[in-house]
């Protein structure tokens, strides 16, 4: 007799990959069989995550047809099932993993897209967090950006393409029939993906503000994210960038040192 | 016993909560007595949230999780017990539920209630994970009997009696799936009266009804419980025996697949109260003469 964690062992690599045999001997074999009893849950297990990269990527869905889809998805749920029990916090790696694939090489942005669509879902889901007022950010100002530490909000995510991945997806949410077209070439982006008011949006960012934004997400501090920023433009003033943070609500905490 | 449930005891029936239903709900504020949602489905911010903390206003709402996976050998993942507490602390559920089932191994959730074998050693495993989760919430959790579709050859305990002894063990309560139990007689034999009076009356605080659907597997009929449809009409005739043993349980309709118009909801929700109170009637009656 196995212990409960051998066999759970067990079960859980038949559910992922489908073979029943190591697990199939622990079960009673009347009719139906001990094979499509356990077939069961590994369908359930397939369909149910399959379904819900399909919500949570409903562009990536149009863009590819549905058979690709499904095969896409199904080979990723095998190769990169859920870490956690949230199952809104699953398909963090499909981006990377549609890039890989060989078979979507031909639609170079569509990697791009379903990053978008991940940022979407992920500033959907984040925790709440305050955010600071004008006067904090006027004080903020007065302290000639010594070397406080910024804090964004939780939903705060940064996409860059070469794509226009915003019309891609814009497009999409119009029946075919009434969908302009996207001009492929007209140049990439730099979003600020986040959340304002139980709204899901995004800024098209300079490439300077971009450059400013990624570091101080990464470092929390205002001097690393200037020096980055400085790098790309030399004259580069971040008080547009930051009281526009401030005007949506983005910023959640200034500790006057980092 | 109206001490033991809690604000939820005013008897009426409650839905299953699906964001598709909200602004509906918030318009025709329906008659409806509770609202259940999924715990998992609350654990970040923004509107989701928001939702729930306005109908927590005005219906009391219980938590249902489907991730603690309170049967893994590996035992409770800190980060999700913590995150459930939060949760907990902010909506402040009238109920709290989870199953008697398995979802993760090795750090792999397989998004599924996964059956256990019924033996001592997963009753010791599971009776620690249960009173580890009711000692973090300060609260008591009740464990719902899943829906099975195979059995494992070294199981030695009825699963009615496992849950039996896992509320001697820990103090926890009972949620009794009148659907579940009804699938799984039907999927790998057994009798639903016969289980139902097994159980202890004071510990059942809930009962959920829902829909299955029929597959077929290697040409044998098999019962899916998918909650994609209204009640099938066995399920109802169960329920009252049920409601008659545990009169003291609050019923919640779920729907979770095929999410239909909330009228619909409603309707089954009317139907459950208008059995129960049936079933009351004649007790009353029977009592009387």
């Amino acid at each position: 007799m196995p212990t409960l964690h051998e066999l759970q062992a067990r079960f859980a690599a038949t559910v992922i990959d489908g073979d029943t045999s190591a697990v199939a001997g622990s079960i009673i074999d009347d009719a139906p069989g001990a094979a499509a009893r356990l077939g069961i849950y590994v369908n359930h297990f397939r369909v149910t995550l399959i379904d819900a990269l399909a919500a949570t990527f409903p562009v990536v869905r149009q863009l590819v047809n549905d058979p690709f889809f499904q095969a896409a998805a199904r080979r990723y749920v095998r190769a990169e099932p859920p870490a956690h029990p949230c199952l809104v916090e699953y398909g963090g790696g499909f981006p990377a993993f549609l890039e890989r694939l060989p078979e979507a090489g031909s639609l170079a942005y569509l990697a791009d897209v379903a990053r978008l669509e991940w940022a979407i879902n992920e500033a959907w889901h984040a925790p709440d967090a305050p955010m600071v007022d004008e006067s904090a950010a006027a004080r903020l100002i007065a302290a000639g950006f010594a070397d406080p530490s910024l804090r964004l909000h939780p939903s705060c995510r940064l996409i860059a393409s070469r794509f226009p991945v915003d019309q891609i997806w814009q497009v999409h949410q119009t029946a075919c029939s009434e969908r302009e077209t996207v001009d492929l070439d007209a140049g990439g982006v730099r979003l600020l993906v986040h959340r304002r008011e139980g709204e899901v949006g995004w800024i098209d960012l300079p490439p300077p503000d971009f450059v400013f934004l990624d570091g101080l997400i990464l470092s929390g501090s205002l001097r690393e994210a200037l020096t980055l920023a400085r790098a790309v433009d030399h004259g580069f003033d971040p008080t547009g960038v930051l009281a526009a943070l401030i005007e949506y609500g983005l910023i959640s905490s200034i500790d006057p040192v980092h | 016993m109206a001490a033991s449930v809690g604000p939820c005891d005013h008897r009426r029936t409650g839905i299953g909560f699906r964001a598709p239903h909200f602004a509906e709900i918030v318009a025709t504020r329906p008659a409806v007595g509770w609202f259940e949602v999924h715990a998992e489905n609350y654990m970040g911010g923004g509107p989701a949230l928001r939702q729930l903390e306005t109908l927590r206003a005005d219906w009391p709402i219980g938590l249902h999780g489907v991730g603690m996976s309170l049967g893994s050998a590996c035992g409770l993942d800190a980060q999700h017990l913590g995150r459930l507490l939060a949760l907990v602390e902010r909506i402040e559920p009238t109920l709290i539920s989870e199953h008697l089932a398995w979802s993760v191994s090795g750090g792999t959730y397989l998004n599924d209630l996964l059956p256990l074998p019924y033996t001592e050693e997963s009753l010791a495993i599971v009776a620690v994970s249960v009173s580890t989760l009711q000692d973090r919430l300060r609260r008591r959790v009740l464990i719902e009997n899943p829906s099975a579709y195979l059995r494992f050859v070294h199981s030695t305990i009825p699963e009615a009696e496992f849950l039996g002894e896992l509320v001697h063990r820990t103090g926890c309560g009972l949620l009794f799936d009148v659907n579940n139990v009804y699938v799984t007689c039907q999927n790998i034999g057994g009798d639903p009266r016969a289980w139902i009076e097994a159980l202890p009356v004071e510990a059942v605080q809930e009962l959920h009804l829902a829909g299955h659907c029929i597959n077929d597997a290697d040409g044998t009929s098999v019962l899916i419980d998918d909650h994609g449809s209204p009640v099938a009409p066995a399920v109802w005739e169960l329920y009252e025996s049920t409601t008659h043993r545990f009169p003291h349980a609050v019923t919640l309709i779920e729907w979770d697949s095929n999410l239909p118009p909330l009228p619909i909801l409603l309707t089954e929700a009317t139907e459950a109260d208008r059995r129960r109170q049936s079933v009351f009637l004649e007790a009353c009656r029977a009592d009387a003469a």
